[in-house]
């Protein structure tokens, strides 16, 4: 197993309060699987991501959690610095934003590249080659290039190949596919399989379509799991009325809104909007083959 | 309602917008969808009097707001109000959501103390769906969602004529997106109002839209209009 996961409970110090952000969220993922974390805004989809990579903000907090990475504790900042960008590797939002306007992009895949213990004539060449493999046609010309001189989308593929210059076997991709149009976001999807077939893929986005594309699907809401279970099956035949709100919304399906419909809060995070919630309302774990779902109602 | 003619627009050799022509009838939702960089954005801020045309001219009501002789006419293009992809683009991160709004209505003019403008303010949030209590924080303590509810909200304020979404909901999440624009829709149309929705995801614009332009793939006309 590549990641054990347990949030425990991920919590955010407010000026007179603490607010709960993730509420025993857990999962584990195998090497060559790609597990796909989808929900709205605010449902603790980074702040999962950032307690892997040991990057929580100041004020937040993570306790009774565990992350196991290939079985060992990943505690201590020395640990997970030795790890980052080169077991365990990162890919942003937003490529643009994410590479340093200053440094060009060689610059960018020699830092990575010398991580590996790669010198001399190997950068250039090992370089121009993770190039191409993420299919720009004459690496040459984009190499010396500046940030501000790449689109957003070949921003984005300079990200995957500095990714490549690495030993990824654990890869986390923020909504890396935020703002591109559907065939970008299948190219992408295809490249991060082509590129890293045999690292476990962990994908935060909010986008049904790219779910799609992953194995394996856990929908959060509130910072608590609402339901988990391969993509295919979940995305067709969501069992939690939450997934069905999701589902209900795609523009496929008549953009059907989810107004609150009940002042109070209830057990699940989902209860004031939820249309089929009831003061009985239980969100206990039920199973079915590899699905599960928290949900007494459904 | 609004029409644009003829409008051209070039950053330096590069030809963005050629011959562009349209019409924007009132209570209308008109969609224009092309790739990313195509001029979809140009064209929107040439209606807000971002940008001047080289070519051409727009009318609101019959009246002339801008062309590429004139200047833009900012007292009746108030009537043309734009939400930006980035939710947080309308916000400035250093101040509470309400001294942002407070701030506008001073500016403009829009009521004539500080009660009248926070009553304002209450009865815009109702009708975005906010409670009270969010103008009280700064930007980075809200959501996306909640950020482009706001920059709505503050469009609204100024009664547009027509509300201009581009690729608004493009970073928001599908249960967000359909609650915008249902809120959107709710507040544009209800007032005799209509929106120019501006998207590269054609399924949205289609399933959205009374009418559709497209760029066309040498990036320089709206060349098609399909009848939904």
């Amino acid at each position: 197993m590549v990641l054990e996961y347990d949030s425990g409970q991920i919590t955010a110090g407010l000026a007179r309060s603490r607010r709960t952000l993730v509420d025993r969220a857990a999962f584990s993922l195998e090497e060559g699987r790609t597990l796909a974390l989808i929900g709205e805004t605010g449902s603790g989809k980074t702040m999962i991501a950032m307690s892997i990579l040991g990057l929580l903000p100041s004020n937040v907090t993570m306790e009774g959690g565990q992350v196991l990475f290939l079985g060992q504790e990943l505690t201590g900042r020395r640990t997970l610095r030795s790890l980052l960008g080169v077991e365990l590797v990162y890919i942003p939002q937003n490529g643009l934003e994410f590479l340093d306007p200053s440094r060009t992009v060689r610059r960018h895949l020699y830092d990575s590249l010398k991580k590996l213990g790669l010198r001399g004539k190997a950068l250039e060449r090992t370089a121009l080659e993770k190039l191409a493999a993420v299919g720009f046609p004459d690496p040459g010309q984009v190499i010396g290039k500046y940030p501000f001189q790449l689109s957003g989308g070949m921003a984005q593929r300079v990200t995957i190949a500095l990714a490549a210059c690495s030993r990824a076997r654990l890869l986390i991709a923020d909504e890396p596919t935020n703002g591109l149009d559907h065939q970008a976001k299948v190219r992408f999807m295809a490249l991060l399989e082509e590129q890293f077939p045999e690292a476990a893929k962990l994908v935060i986005t909010h986008d049904i379509a790219v779910a799609k594309l992953c194995q394996t699907t856990l929908v959060l809401c509130g910072g608590r799991m609402m339901e988990r279970g391969p993509s295919a099956a979940l995305l067709a035949r969501p069992r939690h009325p939450y997934t069905k709100a999701l589902i209900g919304a795609l523009v496929e399906n008549g953009m059907q809104e989810t107004p609150v419909l009940r002042p109070q809060n209830g057990p699940c995070p989902f209860f004031r909007r939820c249309p089929e919630a009831a003061p009985s309302c239980v969100p206990a774990r039920q199973q079915a083959g590899d699905a599960q779902w928290w949900c007494s109602r459904s | 309602m609004i029409r644009g003619e003829h409008l051209g627009k070039a950053f330096g050799s590069c030809q963005v917008l050629e011959d562009v022509s349209f019409q924007i009838a009132q209570g209308q939702i008109v969609g224009v969808y092309g790739a990313s960089g195509i001029g979809k954005s140009t064209l929107a801020k040439i209606l807000c009097g971002v940008l001047r045309p080289d070519t051409g001219q727009v009318y609101l009501d019959g009246e002339l707001i801008c062309s590429a002789r004139t200047k833009y006419r900012r007292e009746k293009g108030i009537q043309i109000q734009m939400v930006y992809q980035q939710p947080y683009a309308s916000l400035d991160h250093s101040q509470k959501i309400i001294d942002g709004f407070y701030e506008l209505i001073r500016y403009h003019r829009l009521a004539p103390n500080k009660a009248l403008a926070r009553e304002r303010i209450g009865t815009l949030m109702e009708e975005v769906g906010l409670s009270m209590e969010i103008v009280n924080h700064l930007p980075h303590q809200i959501s996306g969602g909640e950020a482009q509810r706001i920059a709505i909200a503050k469009c609204l304020l100024f009664a547009p004529r027509l509300l201009i979404l581009d690729e608004a909901t493009s970073m928001l999440d599908v249960s967000t997106q359909a609650n915008v624009i249902a809120l959107v829709k709710r507040a544009m149309l209800s007032r005799g109002g209509s929106i120019l929705l501006i998207s590269h995801d054609k399924e949205l614009v289609e399933h959205l839209c009374d009418q559709i332009y497209v760029f066309d793939d040498k990036k320089l006309r709206i060349k098609e209009r399909i009848e939904p």
